[in-house]
């Protein structure tokens, strides 16, 4: 079995079902940090593989700045949740509401 | 001079920015305004005498370049229409940056937006850019939001209220106004006037478009110019302002929408306007008799004020459908008139209102004997408010009701006798209220009211009415720049 | 030192009194006495100068001041300028001439108000006005002084602006004559429009040449006759005028009965090219006169305060110079002017002189035998009730015979309404003279206190006395105005027959009032409902409360109510309202739980990505 372009692609829509699904599904910030970064990973491995099988390297250059930004991402949302953890001793996303219209 | 036109704009803007980073008390403040208020004076009135009064294009032009590649500059000049606005807002900011005393708390934010307020008015009034125009009108509105909502006289949730609505409405008139300015950019090619001018004149725009943008002007700038029934804002916006702030808009800003229709979507929009002539005379004689009626029953003060400023607005959309020189020039006289003679019936009201804590005409009622300055000043100004000669607004409305009877048709004659009608009926709610607010036996009220004994508190009245009279017994000072403007401007609608 | 040119003499007689109410504003208004001594200054140079001029246009020249431009706008030019003919020299002598008398009155009868400097800057102001529209060569430029007339006449009929009666009566003044002068602006308009020029002697050469309709004629010239009436209180605008009573005595002397009123007057007679040009107009003119004349004379029988009935007189006189004006009689209108000018202001110094001796009664019926007491007043007051009712020699017989004799010849209607209200004056007016001077007197500690006044007030009088005992004689002014005039001297019979019905009047009243009554009694049984309504003035004033305050009142009750609930409430509480609606709809969504957000925002992916797929 030759190993193609739709195969990379089903794995990193998996990839992005499972991100999402830990999105919606959990209640701990911690984890739904977690999910978003494997949504970024999925996008990241449909990117290599565009860049792979398509022409030109733009889609390796833009995963290289996907995972800069996921890096920094991952700093800021921890650093949030935690000042959010030391105000309200809750990291449950349940618990914070106040937004609402 | 060209630098003085840029400073008259400038030096306000800049002195307000310079008031809320340096440190400085009230009474710091409020000289810085003053000072200002009255070097802007002089400017207008150096500029006044420098004026060119043979040519009827714009003077001291200069221009930088901001946004080229859209066609934006940062464009200012002077015609005799644009002059006489400078006039006018020069006298009313120097008298009311005078009888701003009665602000007691942030002075200094309420001098830096009174001063940015004032700034925004003058580059309104001398740009030629389209772009800068919108940009200054919003200013102006924001600086005036503010300024009401921080110190205005009503009770917290009225005056709340009557600013709210001012700015929603005016900033709906703004946005309807933007629209229009974008496409007659889009089919000029530019933001500058002149350039739109040769532009739309070489190319003009079609008839179906042009009435359509026609009647999105008249909707932007009828909001400023409160033409019924846009004007539902006016009077509680006015009546909650403070003093200086109701001057200021009722007589300043208003007049940028009657300068608005006159600058921009008469000369821009010839077929709009030809079309639309009926419309706005009968507009006109609705804000006419509909402004006087309501301020026959107005028992405050300031209300009365608003509305009897709402029936002159019928007379300044009368002299616009007019469409000759006789009657533009009436309106852009009526502006001057308008303007100087209800800022100093503001101005009497408040001196009133912040002494007596009402604004009740009927008690006040016996004024002229405890306070004769005040209530001598207070016939004056309705004298003039009414039409008196010797006063610049006789004049104006001779002008206008002339320029409108030119016109041939039946319609016009209609307006003119609802026009000398309009007469009466200021005469009948000025006086009065002079009857019952300043004659007839003493009030309790009244003994709260000191009398402006000093020379120092006589000015702003005495330059107002100074002003008044010198129109009214030399109109030629203002309408001889202004016949030019006007001309030039009828010579191009003349032009299929 | 050369002699002034007669175009200075002008300017000077106009601006004297300007300078002098300036100079009271400005510098005397502490000091009472210099006040009046600057404005009696002003007023007498302007009647010597209005002499000189007077012999200078006697000569045969027209005095005009080259006029330059005031206003220029395109078509719309107004010139300012002045002219001095025979008819305006007249009107300046009897300005400034009267205006005199009655300002060193003035002195006397208003010693000690707190308001003297006041009373002389309005007083020279009015002057300034009133010379004005005399000397005015265009429509706009005498607009401009009727106007300022307007507003003087209204200060001094307000002067004691702490009552509310003379506050209402002086604002009253201005809405009314605003009514004329609104309808006098539309006509001057309307001038212009057709023939493109304010200036007189331009519009008298060329009005009748251009051929306008009738209709437009008559339209003109009716609407600026709106002014008249306004001013001279032709009916129905007469009713400010008597209310103007409510003003200091020597101002209802000086406008309310010798000038401001008879302004009027004097603009028909100035503008009588236009109003030649419409016949039907001039009827109108003729008849509004005759039923002023008639109807003012029938309520001046009823009234009881002694200046009240001087008003209604004074409109049924101005009555008789619009009826000359009507028919085409502009001398006859201005030589009536002229001689009522002396005895009506005369008389309401007299009756001033009067009010000052019973300390500010004005009522009739609290008066009596006071010619023992004041006998100057009571021969100046017999002059000028002589002179009003037209007995000879005294002046009015002169001028009213004029009037009724142009009646005769033109329209037999209006000599009859003519001579029934001669035969009304010499009945009111003598009425008037048995009641307040004969007879026993009605109020003993009144009567007690009455005295002579003193010279500052008994000299105008004597002054004025003269005027209006020889103001008739020898025509001079109907020669003056129109030297080439014949007058046809009437017969015998006729003349009898004038002077007969005011003898009748007096007649009747001595029977009725010769016997010291203290009412009306008698005549109200006589007349029955028909003295009810003479006393009510003819419910005009009524008639006005009802227009002004149901009509008017009642649509700007509905404009308000329209306002408030319709535009602000369903207009803008509508829109707002809305808005705020649609919001509360959309913010259930907007329930801050962050999973809901992404499940949304998911979702939404999806739907979107199924719905692509679709197409």
């Amino acid at each position: 079995m030759i190993i193609g372009l739709d195969h990379y692609l089903a794995v990193s829509a998996i990839l992005f079902g499972l991100g999402l699904t830990c999105i919606l599904m959990r209640r701990d910030l911690l984890l739904i940090l977690m999910g978003l970064e494997m949504n970024l990973n999925a996008a990241n491995l449909a990117l290599v593989a565009f860049s792979r099988y398509g022409r030109g390297a733009d889609g390796q250059v833009l995963t290289l700045f996907v995972i800069a930004i996921a890096a920094a991402e991952a700093a800021v949302g921890l650093a949030i949740v935690v000042a959010l953890f030391k105000n309200r001793r809750s990291v449950n996303a349940d618990d914070f509401r106040s937004l609402k219209g | 001079m060209t630098t003085l036109l840029l400073m008259i704009v400038l030096l306000p803007l800049a002195s307000a920015a310079l008031l809320l980073v340096l440190p400085g008390g009230a009474r710091v403040a409020r000289g810085q305004a003053i000072t200002v208020t009255g070097l802007t004076l002089v400017f207008a009135l150096a500029l006044f005498a420098a004026f060119d009064r043979t040519t009827g294009v714009a003077q001291f032009c200069s221009s930088t370049p901001w946004l080229q590649e859209f066609g934006i500059l940062f464009s200012f000049g002077l015609d005799g229409m644009s002059l006489v606005a400078v006039l006018l807002t020069a006298l009313v900011a120097f008298a009311g940056a005078w009888v701003s005393g009665s602000v007691k708390s942030r002075e200094r934010e309420f001098y830096a937006l009174y001063l940015a307020l004032v700034g925004g008015a003058f580059g309104a009034f001398t740009t030629t850019s389209v772009f800068f125009f919108y940009f200054f009108a919003e200013f102006e509105v924001l600086c005036s939001y503010l300024l009401i909502v921080g110190w205005g006289s009503d009770e917290g949730e009225a005056t709340h209220r009557a600013a709210l609505q001012m700015t929603l409405f005016v900033a709906a008139g703004a946005v309807v106004t933007l629209l229009g300015f974008l496409v007659l950019a889009s089919y000029g090619g530019t933001f500058d006037l002149n350039g739109l001018h040769d532009a739309l004149r070489a190319n003009p725009i079609p008839a179906p478009l042009q009435k359509t943008l026609f009647m999105l002007f008249l909707a932007g700038f009828g909001v400023l110019l409160s033409i019924w029934p846009l004007h539902v804002w006016a009077p509680p916006a006015y009546a909650a302002a403070p003093t200086p702030v109701s001057m200021l808009s009722a007589g300043v800003l208003k007049q940028l929408g009657a300068y608005g229709l006159l600058r921009f979507a008469v000369p821009l929009l010839p077929e709009g306007v030809r079309w639309a002539v009926p419309c706005l005379v009968v507009l006109a004689m609705v804000n006419i008799l509909y402004g006087g009626w309501i301020a026959l029953r107005q028992r405050d003060w300031k209300l009365l004020i608003s509305y009897g400023a709402i029936s002159h607005a019928g007379y300044i959309l009368l002299g616009i459908a007019a469409l000759n020189p006789v009657g533009q020039g009436g309106v852009v006289l009526m502006m001057f008139a308008g303007a100087v003679s209800v800022a100093l019936l503001f101005a009497l009201a408040g001196t009133m209102e912040e002494q007596a804590g009402t604004r009740d005409v009927s008690r006040f009622s016996g004024l002229a004997r405890r306070a004769p300055f005040i209530g001598g000043c207070t016939v004056l100004a309705a004298l003039a408010a009414a039409g008196v000669p010797g006063f610049a607004g006789f004049v104006s409305e001779v002008m206008v009701l002339a320029g409108a009877w030119m016109e041939g048709p039946m319609i016009f004659r209609v307006a003119v006798v609802v026009g000398a009608w309009g007469l009466v009926l200021t005469a009948v709610y000025m006086l009065g209220a002079l009857r019952e607010g300043i004659f007839g036996p003493p009030a309790v009220d009244i003994l709260k009211v000191l009398d402006a004994r000093s020379l120092k508190s006589r000015l702003p009245f005495l330059i107002l009415l100074a002003a008044l009279l010198a129109v009214g017994l030399c109109p030629r000072l203002l309408t001889d720049p202004v016949q030019r403007s006007v001309e030039s401007v009828k010579c191009e609608m003349d032009k299929p | 030192m050369s002699m002034p040119s007669p175009e200075q003499l002008t300017w000077f007689l106009l601006f004297a009194p300007l300078v002098a109410t300036v100079g009271i504003l400005l510098f005397t208004r502490r000091r009472p006495m210099a006040s009046a001594v600057l404005s009696i200054a002003a007023v007498s140079l302007s009647f010597v100068a209005a002499v000189k001029l007077f012999l200078v246009v006697a000569s045969g020249s027209v005095v005009s001041i080259p006029p330059h431009v005031w206003l220029a706008a395109g078509p719309l030019i107004v010139e300012w300028g002045g002219v001095v003919d025979r008819l305006s020299v007249l009107m300046l002598l009897v300005v400034t001439g009267v205006g005199t008398a009655i300002q060193v009155y003035s002195v006397g009868y208003m010693r000690g108000d707190s308001g003297f400097p006041r009373y002389f800057a309005l007083m020279s102001f009015f002057t300034f006005s009133m010379l004005g529209i005399v000397l005015a060569p265009n429509f706009i430029q005498m607009f401009i002084f009727w106007e300022l007339v307007g507003v003087s006449s209204t200060l001094l009929i307000g002067f004691w602006f702490e009552r509310p009666a003379a506050a209402a009566a002086g604002v009253k003044a201005f809405i009314v004559n605003r009514v004329g002068d609104a309808g006098m602006i539309l006509g001057i308009l309307m001038v212009w429009g057709y023939a493109g020029s304010f200036d007189f002697a331009v519009l008298a050469g060329k009005w009748q040449g251009l051929g306008l309709s009738p209709v437009i004629l008559a339209a003109a010239a009716g609407l600026i006759f709106c002014g008249a009436a306004g001013k001279s209180a032709q009916v129905p605008l007469h009713v400010w005028l008597p209310d103007a009573m409510e003003g200091p005595t020597p101002v209802s002397a000086l406008i309310h009965a010798a000038t401001m009123v008879a302004a009027g007057v004097y603009m028909v007679c100035r503008v009588a090219w236009l109003m030649a040009a419409s016949p039907a107009m001039m009827t109108v003119i003729a008849w509004t006169g005759g039923l002023t004349a008639l109807m003012a004379a029938l309520i001046a029988v009823t009234q009881t305060d002694i200046k009240r009935v001087l008003a209604y007189s004074t409109l049924s006189q101005l009555g008789y110079m619009m009826l000359a004006a009507g028919l085409g009689g502009t001398t006859e209108a201005m030589f009536h002017l002229t001689t009522h000018a002396f005895f009506k202001a005369l008389l309401f110094l007299a009756a001033g002189s009067v009010i000052m001796a019973l300390h500010h009664e004005q009522g009739i019926w609290r008066m009596g035998g006071l010619w023992k007491r004041m006998p100057l007043t009571f021969i100046a007051f017999l002059v000028g009730t002589l002179a009003l009712s037209g007995i000879w020699p005294f002046s009015g017989f002169y001028s009213k015979d004029e009037i009724l004799l142009l009646a005769l010849e033109h329209s037999p209607g209006l000599l009859v309404i003519g001579l029934i209200t001669a035969f009304l004056t010499a009945f009111y007016m003598g009425r008037i003279l048995w009641v307040v001077f004969f007879g026993e007197p009605r109020d003993a500690d009144l009567y007690g206190h009455a005295r002579e006044s003193s010279m500052v007030i008994t000299l105008p009088l004597g002054l004025l006395a003269v005027l209006s005992v020889a103001g008739g004689w020898y025509s001079v002014v109907p020669h003056f105005l129109n030297p080439g005039l014949v007058t046809a001297v009437p017969s015998d019979k006729i003349m009898a027959g004038f002077l007969a019905v005011p003898l009748i009047g007096f007649l009747l009243a001595w029977r009725v009032y010769g016997k010291a009554p203290t009412d009306d009694a008698v005549l109200r049984r006589i007349l029955g409902p028909v003295y009810r309504w003479m006393e009510s003035k003819f419910y005009f004033d009524e008639m006005y409360g009802w227009l002004v305050v149901s009509v008017q009142g009642t649509i700007a009750l509905v404009c308000e109510t329209f306002d408030r609930w319709i535009l602000r409430g369903v207009g803008v509480g509508g829109i707002s309202g809305v808005t705020r609606g649609l919001g509360g709809v959309v913010r259930v969504i907007q329930s801050g739980d962050l999973r809901f957000y992404l499940f949304m925002a998911g979702a939404g992916v999806v739907a979107l990505l199924f719905w692509w797929m679709r197409l």
